[in-house]
């Protein structure tokens, strides 16, 4: 008899339990989505002058048709002079670095980006306490 | 304060090499709404969990690098020494004022 509640014990705890039942812990660890990939530019070298006179000004509108078709979500300037943070509404690096290679810097061998894949913060989860809606 | 007094900063958290879930679990009651605290104080604007599980990455605006570098060191995962965060001064791309017909400079 011992065994068979034990049994049952082990079945139960190998049930799927809705999330609001699950530890702060498993809450914390449920995987997300990745959403976008934040591009963390950095220049190979300086630029001359004469290189930032001759490419910049095609970066700039070809930058602006990233933004234009989607691929660019945001984007900023490193204030330490170093090169430029996108968030990229894509969610493989291989797309990422496909579209930015593509851009007059990147031809050029002058601007390379660490790509980091981002998503939702999964922990946030550990503060819903209500019942999910498909589960209501 | 105005808001052009504040500075953005991209975070870039790591968690310690070697750090187990055992070790970061036990700080997550507490993380989690520490953060969302420093979001509801405007003091981050956006954040991410890292898809490498590595970490996070989060834009804080302060006034200067050394409040975000406070704020984010006060943290509970800051306090135990298993996250840490690059933190890289970020603005407005300046340069789309060529659109506009401004002349570039260049930087350093």
């Amino acid at each position: 008899m011992l065994k068979l509640y034990r049994n049952i014990a082990a079945m139960i705890a190998l049930l799927p339990l809705p999330s609001f039942a699950q530890s702060p812990a498993a809450r914390a660890q449920t995987p997300v989505p990745t959403t976008h990939v934040l591009a963390i530019g950095h220049f190979t070298r300086p630029l001359t002058l004469q290189e930032a006179n001759s490419i910049l000004p095609h970066e700039v509108p070809d930058t602006l048709r990233l933004i234009l078709d989607g691929k660019i979500d945001q984007g900023w300037v490193r204030q330490d002079h170093n090169g430029v943070v996108f968030l990229m509404n894509v969610t493989t690096i291989e797309e990422a670095h496909a579209l930015l290679e593509k851009l007059p810097l990147g031809q050029a061998k002058l601007m390379e980006f660490d790509l980091v894949p981002v998503g939702p913060l999964g922990p946030l989860r550990i503060l819903l306490t209500d019942t999910p809606p498909a589960t209501k | 304060m105005s808001a052009s007094d504040k500075s953005k900063y991209l975070a870039i958290g790591t968690f310690t090499e070697g750090a187990t879930p055992e070790q970061l679990n036990p700080f997550m009651s507490q993380e989690v709404p520490a953060t969302l605290k420093l979001y509801v104080d405007g003091k981050m604007d956006q954040f991410w969990l890292r898809h490498d599980g590595k970490g996070v990455v989060f834009v804080m605006t302060t006034e200067t690098a050394e409040e975000a570098d406070a704020l984010l060191k006060a943290l509970p995962l800051g306090q135990a020494d298993l996250l840490h965060f690059e933190l890289i001064p970020i603005g407005t791309l300046t340069a789309f004022g060529v659109l506009l017909g401004d002349k570039f400079s260049v930087g350093k």
